[in-house]
Parts: C-alpha cells; sequence; structure tokens
C-alpha cells in the first residue's frame, strides 16, 4: 500500500495517539517505507497461542538423565538417546525438530515451571480463569484479559486485535477480541445477489453519516476492515504451509502481519487437544508426536512466511494445565498443574530455559503434579509491557491485583 | 423513530412484532393484551404445540427419574452424535421453535431472563454427560415452572435441582471441604449481590449447609441414590448424603439456622432461601435486571427505585413488578434504548417474515441418516453469533448491554445470519422456510422499487422507516436492481429486507 488514502492518514493518526505508549521496538530498516515513521513500538504484534486440553511440558521440553521422570513414565517418557539436547541438561522431544533453528538463533525461549496460581485440575474451570486472568474473587474480572487489554489501547480499529479460532465467540469467555476472524476466508462481505461489497459498504457509510446510533458507527468501521481484510486475504502466501488446521490458522495470522493493517493482538487457538488421557503412542507416530510435530512445523512455516516481519512478533504459547508427572494406565497423562510457556520471535531473549524448574522428586510435586513457579501472568506482562508498550499502570488493569516479575524474555 | 406504546411494548415483551400481533394489541388494548399474557397458562397455544409435537424429543422435558432418561439415552444411541449431545439440541431447538411461535410471548421473555440469571452452560462436561440430560428437566420445571412466579419459589426449585447441585459443584461438595462454588454465586449472583455486604465467612456458612446436596445419580460407578441406605431422600431427585452432610449452626449475613438431621437440613434451606428472596438486597438486585432487560441498558434510579419496591411489596412477584415497570413513566420514554441481542434479531426477522422452522430439518433429530438435521441451521447461525440458548460459559448469563454486542465480530457474523436467512446460495442452511413474499405483501403491491421498500420495510418494521434511511435502501435497491421483474420480485424484496435489517434501525429493541 503505497498511495496515501484516508485509510493511511488514519492509521497514521492512531500511531500518532499511540505514541504514548513508549518506544521499545526498533525496526528492521527498510520495512515499508511508506509506513516508515508508523513502525514504532505499536509495531509489536503479540500472538497468543491457546494449546487448549492441558499441555504434557515433561513430553515436549525435559530434563535429561532424569532417574523420576523415567520410573514416573515407564512406557511414555522420551529416552534421552532420542531426545534432541538443548543444552545444559535439557533435551526436547523430536517431533519439535523445526523448533531447534529458533533456538540456536536465540529466538526460542522456554519458561519452565509455568501455569496459574490456582489448581483445580478442570478444563473448564482454568480456561475461563485463563482467559479471565483474575483470581481471588470472581467479582475481579468478568471481562476477558485481552479484551480489558484492547480498552487499554482504545481500538481505532477493528483490526487492531483480532482473534483466529475455530472457538464460538462463547468459548472466548467474555472475552470479545474486536474482531473474531475463525478463519479470514469467513470474514467477509454478505453475498447477497447484485450487491457489490462496494455498495453495501457505501451504504452503511450513508447511512452512518446520517446518525448518531454506535450500532451504526460501528458497522461503518466494521466494513472498513472487512475492506483490508479482501486485501490481505488476496496477497494469498507462496510459502508452503504443512496440511493442518494449524497451519491453516498461522497463515491467516501471517497474512495479517504482513497486511500492514494495524494489527496488535492475534489470538489463536492451536488445532488440536493435548488432553492425552491415554495412547500417546510410540516416538516417530500417535498422537502426542502428530501433535508436537503440527505444533513445531506450522511455527515454522509461520516464521518464514513473516520474513522480516519477525522482529514484529512476540508469541507465546498457554495452556490451562501441564499433567501429571505419573503417567497413567493408559498410557496416558492425567490432569496436572504447572507446563511451560514456548515465547518466539525476533526479540526473544531465548535460546534458555526461564524460570525455576521445580523438580520432579515425590517431595518437590504437589499430589503428583509439578508445582508452578512462574505465573504466566508474569510472562505475558512482559511481553505487554517491554513488548507491546503497555505501561505499568494498564498492566495493573489488565491483570488486576497481580505483580509480575521479570523474568527476561524479551531482549 | 417515534414509536407508540403498542409497537414498544411488543417491541420489549415479544421476540419480535408482527403484523398479526399489532392488530392483536391493538383490538385489545395494550393493557388488556399485557394482562392477559401474565396469565399464560390461559392463552391457547395450538401452532407452538403442533410444532413441539412434531419434534422427536417431545416429552422427554418430563424425565425426571434417571431410569427414564437412561432409557432415552439408550434409544438415542447414534453413530452421529452421543446421546448427551442430542439433549443440548433438543433443548435449544425446542427452545427457539417456542420463543419464535409461541403465543404465549411475556412469559417467553421472562423465560429468557431467568435462563440469563440462573445460567448453565449445557455443553459444561460435568458428570459425565448428565448435565445435559438434567438440562431438559432443569428448563421445564425449574425456568418454565416457576417463570413468572414469586422468585422464592424459583429460587427454592433452583436450589434444589440436580442440574445447579451438578452445575456449581455440589456433587463435589464434602463435609470437611465444603465447595464454596454455588454459595459463592448464590449470594453474588442470584441473591443479594455484592451490593448485599456479605463476608467470605457467610459463603462457608452456607456451603456447609450446602454440603451434602446431591442430584439423583453416583458417579462412577452409576448408582442411583434412591437405592443408597446413606441417602436421604428431598424428593423424586434429591437426596442429601448424610455421610457429607455438615450439621450444626450455621450463619448466613443476618440469618441463622441450625440443623442435625437431615429433615433439619432441609428445613434450614428453606428458611434461608426464604431469607435471601426476601433480603432488600435481592429486591433491588432482580429489579436492576429487569429495568436493565425491558427499559434500558442503564436504567435511571427512579424506575429501579420503584421496582424494587413492588418486588418487596408483591413478596417477589414478577407479575407485580412487570405491571409496575410498563405502567411507568421511563418505560414510556426509553424508545430506542434498547439493542437486540443475536438471538432477538434473528427471531425477529422470522417473526416478522412469518419463517417457520423447516419441518423437515427440524424434525429429524438424531436420525443418524441426516446429520444436517442434527445441527439445526437456525442454532449454527446463533453458534456463530455467540448466543445458543443456555451455551454461555459461565454463571452470570449472557451480558445484556448493547456495549458487549456491538463489535465488529458481531456485524460480521449477523450479516452472514441476515444473508443465510434471507434466500442465499445455502438453500435450508438456516433450517426456516423462506419468506413466502405472495402472503407478505399486500395484494396487487405493484412491481417498483419504492412500492416493494415501503412494503418490505412495513413488514420488518411495524411502522415507516425514517425518510433518511428509507433513501438509502431506496438508492442501493435501485442500483443494485435496476430493473424489477415479476421474476426477481422475492428476490428483490429478500435484498430489501436484508438492507432494512442492515439498518441501525432494525436492531432497536
Amino acid at each position: 500500500m503505497t498511495h496515501l488514502d484516508d485509510r493511511v492518514v488514519s492509521r497514521r493518526s492512531f500511531i500518532a495517539g499511540s505514541a504514548a505508549l513508549g518506544s521499545v521496538l526498533v525496526m528492521p530498516s527498510g520495512v515499508r517505507a511508506a509506513f516508515g515513521n508508523a513502525l514504532t513500538p505499536s509495531g509489536t504484534i503479540v500472538i497468543n497461542i491457546c494449546l487448549r486440553g492441558g499441555f504434557d511440558s515433561l513430553a515436549a521440553v525435559f530434563p535429561l538423565a532424569n532417574p523420576e521422570l523415567i520410573k514416573a513414565r515407564p512406557t511414555i517418557a522420551v529416552p534421552d538417546s532420542a531426545a534432541l539436547s538443548l543444552g545444559n541438561g535439557w533435551g526436547m522431544h523430536p517431533a519439535l525438530a523445526p523448533l531447534l533453528q529458533f533456538w540456536n538463533a536465540s529466538e526460542l525461549a522456554v519458561v519452565v515451571g509455568a501455569g496459574a496460581p490456582t489448581r483445580t485440575r478442570s478444563h473448564f474451570d482454568e480456561t475461563s480463569l485463563m482467559a479471565r486472568a483474575s483470581y481471588g474473587s470472581t467479582t475481579l474480572a468478568r471481562t476477558g484479559w485481552i479484551a480489558r487489554a484492547n480498552e487499554e489501547l482504545s481500538l481505532a480499529s477493528a483490526l487492531q486485535s483480532v482473534s483466529v479460532s475455530s472457538s464460538t465467540l462463547t468459548s472466548r469467555n467474555g472475552t470479545r477480541p474486536a474482531l473474531a476472524v475463525g478463519k479470514l476466508a469467513n470474514t467477509r462481505f454478505p453475498t447477497v445477489s447484485g450487491l457489490t461489497n462496494a455498495t453495501f459498504e457505501e451504504f452503511l457509510g450513508r447511512v452512518g453519516s446520517g446518525s448518531s446510533s454506535t450500532w451504526a458507527t460501528r458497522a461503518t468501521a466494521t466494513a472498513d476492515a472487512v475492506r483490508r481484510l479482501e486485501g490481505a486475504r488476496l496477497r494469498e502466501s507462496l510459502v508452503p504451509y504443512p496440511n493442518t488446521e494449524f497451519a491453516a490458522r498461522l497463515k491467516d495470522a501471517a497474512a495479517l502481519v504482513k497486511g500492514d493493517l494495524g494489527v496488535r493482538f492475534i489470538d489463536l487457538d492451536f488445532a488440536g487437544d493435548f488432553d492425552l488421557h491415554a495412547t500417546y503412542g510410540a516416538l516417530d507416530n500417535g498422537s502426542m508426536r502428530t501433535l508436537l510435530s503440527d505444533l513445531a512445523t506450522g511455527l515454522a512455516a509461520f516464521r518464514f512466511d513473516v520474513g522480516d516481519r519477525w522482529g514484529q512478533v512476540v508469541m507465546s504459547t498457554v495452556t490451562e494445565f501441564g499433567r501429571r508427572v505419573d503417567e497413567n494406565a493408559s498410557n496416558g497423562t492425567d490432569h496436572g498443574w504447572a507446563s511451560s510457556m514456548f515465547v518466539l520471535g525476533g526479540r526473544v531473549n531465548g535460546g534458555r530455559i526461564l524460570g525455576e524448574f521445580p523438580g520432579l522428586q515425590p517431595t518437590q510435586l504437589v499430589d503428583g503434579d509439578v508445582r508452578v513457579t512462574t505465573d504466566y501472568r508474569s510472562v505475558l506482562g512482559e511481553i505487554l509491557t517491554r513488548g507491546a508498550g503497555f505501561s505499568a499502570a494498564s498492566l495493573e488493569r489488565i491483570f488486576p491485583r497481580f505483580s509480575p516479575r521479570q523474568l527476561g524474555v524479551l531482549r | 423513530m417515534p414509536v407508540d406504546r403498542a409497537l414498544h411494548v411488543l417491541r420489549r415483551f415479544t421476540f419480535g412484532p408482527s403484523a398479526e400481533t399489532v392488530a392483536e394489541v391493538r383490538a385489545q388494548g395494550v393493557d388488556a393484551w399485557f394482562e392477559r399474557q401474565l396469565d399464560h397458562v390461559a392463552i391457547p397455544d395450538a401452532e407452538c404445540d403442533a410444532l413441539l409435537a412434531s419434534h422427536p424429543s417431545f416429552g422427554w422435558g418430563q424425565l425426571r427419574d434417571f431410569k427414564e432418561i437412561q432409557s432415552v439415552r439408550d434409544s438415542l444411541a447414534s453413530p452421529i452424535a452421543p446421546p448427551d449431545t442430542m439433549f443440548q439440541f433438543a433443548k435449544r431447538n425446542v427452545n427457539y421453535a417456542r420463543r419464535m411461535t409461541s403465543s404465549r410471548q411475556v412469559f417467553e421473555t421472562m423465560v429468557e431472563f431467568w435462563s440469563d440469571h440462573f445460567n448453565i452452560n449445557d455443553t459444561a462436561s460435568k458428570g459425565g454427560g448428565l448435565l445435559n440430560a438434567y438440562g431438559l428437566d432443569w428448563e421445564l420445571s425449574v425456568i418454565r415452572g416457576h417463570a413468572l412466579m414469586p422468585f422464592g419459589q424459583l429460587l427454592r426449585a433452583v436450589v434444589y435441582h440436580p442440574a445447579m447441585i451438578l452445575w456449581l459443584d455440589g456433587e463435589f461438595s464434602r463435609k470437611t471441604d465444603p465447595n464454596e462454588n454455588f454459595a459463592r454465586e448464590l449470594l453474588e449472583l442470584y441473591t443479594v449481590t455484592p451490593a448485599g455486604g456479605y463476608a467470605q465467612a457467610d459463603i462457608e456458612q452456607a456451603a456447609r449447609l450446602f454440603s451434602g446436596l446431591r442430584g439423583p445419580v453416583q458417579r462412577p460407578p452409576l448408582v442411583e441414590r434412591a437405592t443408597m441406605p446413606t441417602m436421604y431422600r428431598v424428593n423424586d431427585q434429591t437426596f442429601i448424603d448424610t455421610r457429607q452432610q455438615h450439621y450444626g449452626t450455621f450463619r448466613v449475613m443476618g440469618w441463622t439456622g441450625s440443623a442435625s438431621r437431615p429433615e433439619e437440613v432441609v428445613a434450614a434451606i428453606d428458611s434461608l432461601v426464604a431469607y435471601l428472596a426476601g433480603h432488600p438486597s435481592t429486591a433491588r438486585s432482580i429489579a436492576t435486571k429487569l429495568a436493565r432487560r425491558f427499559v434500558a441498558d442503564q436504567p435511571g434510579k427512579g424506575i429501579v427505585d420503584d421496582l424494587t419496591a413492588q418486588f418487596a411489596r408483591s413478596g417477589g412477584d414478577p407479575r407485580q413488578v412487570l405491571r409496575t415497570l410498563v405502567a411507568h413513566g421511563e418505560f414510556a420514554t426509553s424508545v430506542g434504548r434498547k439493542t437486540k441481542r443475536p438471538a432477538e434479531d434473528l427471531l425477529s426477522l422470522t417473526r416478522a417474515l412469518k419463517m417457520k422452522p423447516e419441518t423437515s430439518r427440524f424434525g429429524l433429530l438424531g436420525r443418524a441418516e441426516n446429520l444436517a438435521a442434527v445441527n439445526w441451521g437456525f442454532d449454527q447461525l446463533l453458534s456463530r453469533l455467540g448466543h445458543q440458548h443456555s451455551r454461555w460459559p459461565l454463571p452470570d448469563g449472557y451480558p445484556d448491554t448493547e456495549e458487549y454486542w456491538n463489535d465488529s465480530a458481531s456485524h460480521v457474523a449477523r450479516w452472514y445470519a441476515h444473508q443465510i436467512l434471507l434466500g442465499s446460495s445455502v438453500v435450508s442452511a438456516s433450517g426456516m422456510t423462506m419468506p413466502d413474499w405472495n402472503e407478505l405483501l399486500p395484494p396487487n403491491t405493484p412491481l417498483g422499487l419504492v412500492e416493494l421498500v415501503d412494503a418490505v420495510s412495513a413488514r420488518l418494521f411495524q411502522d415507516a422507516l425514517p425518510a433518511q434511511s428509507r433513501q438509502v435502501v431506496i438508492d442501493t435497491a435501485a442500483r443494485t436492481r435496476p430493473v424489477i421483474t415479476a421474476a426477481n420480485r422475492d428476490s428483490t424484496c429478500n435484498l430489501i429486507a436484508f438492507l432494512c435489517a442492515s439498518l441501525p434501525e432494525w436492531v432497536q429493541r
């Protein structure tokens, strides 16, 4: 987009308005000259990936030569001989091999012992709490944290916060992103016979211009966002993605990143269920291998696709809980507590394990679960403040009554 | 848009006015019509009854005994969806059908109100699918059975119902470790709200009192509690687990009760329910919610005060409170101050244009040969809009303010839903019949654009459009459909209806 039309002006005025967020991000030079001065810290794009079902971090990134782990998981533990070494006594599941490039480039950090302050082992409760990111009192926050972050931004465009996921809107638990696009291909103008997109947008514009209604105003803004999304959709990516639903969502996310649309937040669900109570399968086939492989190959394709925008992107994974250390009688694991978070991006202080690993000896566990040593909100908080330029005061409203720790996940 | 009182009352207290309901209210007079609606049982409801009788789930709702639930579940063993999913489909789809077609519209609006107030998310996988089965009886016997009954009676039904016990973790409550979930929501959401000034200790005391309440089945393994000697029978479907019941003296806010035997626990619960239902903070919280539902997102203090006083005076009788509300000056001046939520939007479209559930789609629930019938199109549209019946994930119910629903994702989803309902390329994706313009247009309506815009908008709004909006619809339709013929008349009417449904006037309730 090199022409100076009203969209550019409105984008610029938004950027000017958000300059107060503070300058942190230094962009690679030469990116999108038309927006040269627009790619300020607000250019950071935060991508939140939910690993639904309870992510078994001990199957993904784990301490090597750990007798407790081998003993607890006689059939499903990854043998040291098969693990990819991350150094310092840590190993990674071989299916995650595509993530090694990030690790070696210091663009992937793994926060161990990460999780929520509550330990209910309930998908429903923890997912709901995590969407709201508010603990201790049910009255503290009934909205989702992404919705509260949106409020702090006073979104100038619906496109600044986008949810790319299969879930219905209610499953966001009150987290109403400004625009939920399920699939990019579904977020489009209506197809009513003979009614062109331009005519419909003009119709909404005329209705809105003569009206003080907040509904009509939002309709006009929505049409603007959808038209710009159509443009992003038309620039079909040439990068090969694996043929998985998660990859399809990441491809949509990459189109948003590359589209100069002013996107700030992307919220997406991993397309697979980590809730493996049974049959992990073997190292080279089966359920766990497929899930981890889908995760890693998708992320690798995404990184290639976004090219030099990688420096703008901070991706992090969250999950409602980790798994029990002991495997169960069905070659699976049951609900536990702590898991790990992956943080990826050009600015990530990676190639290292962050947080404290609480240990797997019986006395170090809580009812057989790995103890949480880092509240996941500390990781998200650092990404929001140091990465996306939110003020400390904003963060207090996004995560009420929570004091984040600094882990150094970003450079 | 200036709106007369008849239309105003119809917009707020039905799921959308139609030419027929407007004529009915005008003939009877607004107050007489409303009074008649409050005695809903006396209103014949043949069309709705016939539609429900055609649904395969007809009769399921009366399943109170677990053996009956189990036999229906067994008969539903289906290769495409587990029986508990069928229970969810049945509950939702029958609910939509009632709201579309029932003549007891004020009653239906109150069913929706209490469904939100005591929201249970049927899809939560609690009790290994039992919640879905209990959900049918929950809606019929608790919500529908008490929607216009005094609040204390409704609350008592809520407290003892197995769906609520399961939903808010009563099944996990222990004498030594009482689960606080239900007790907390009882105070925070259902009755006095934090304005009532309770403390954590009050929640803990109430949780102890409720610690033994159980539904009819213990699982796993599946055991009928009626056969267990340790269970005290409260009614057909509710028991007190005498091993897990906390006994003693309980203090909740200004209330004190004590129990040393199961029957005394029931008496104490009844007494606490009566105390909370009669608490002034409860009166205010319910009055505020009713005003938010039927008057304005931010109702004025005057009407809330008056409704609160009426609630207290009438012993929590919703009919008395609604009478006061409809007669109130602030209600009269509140035209245009409510926005349709997604279900109200789609339902009002079907009612205005006399679209009916397509029986071949609506009526095939659970039959393996037709997956599309299991996922009724209308329910799928509401899924896209995030407003399926009984699917809000939290106990607090769907939000009831425009602010929540007026986001871009909702606009895109409403365009899509209107497009599907008004005749898209995807025939029957809506699971509804198409508008029959031969019936909907006045006889001999000329094939002129202006005439069609006026006729279609009259059907939708039951009122004249403001000049500016009317002109924009005419201009846009003219550009899209320069020549109108007998052959394209119906699709032109659908186009006009689509444009009208994209106007801000359409979402005003």
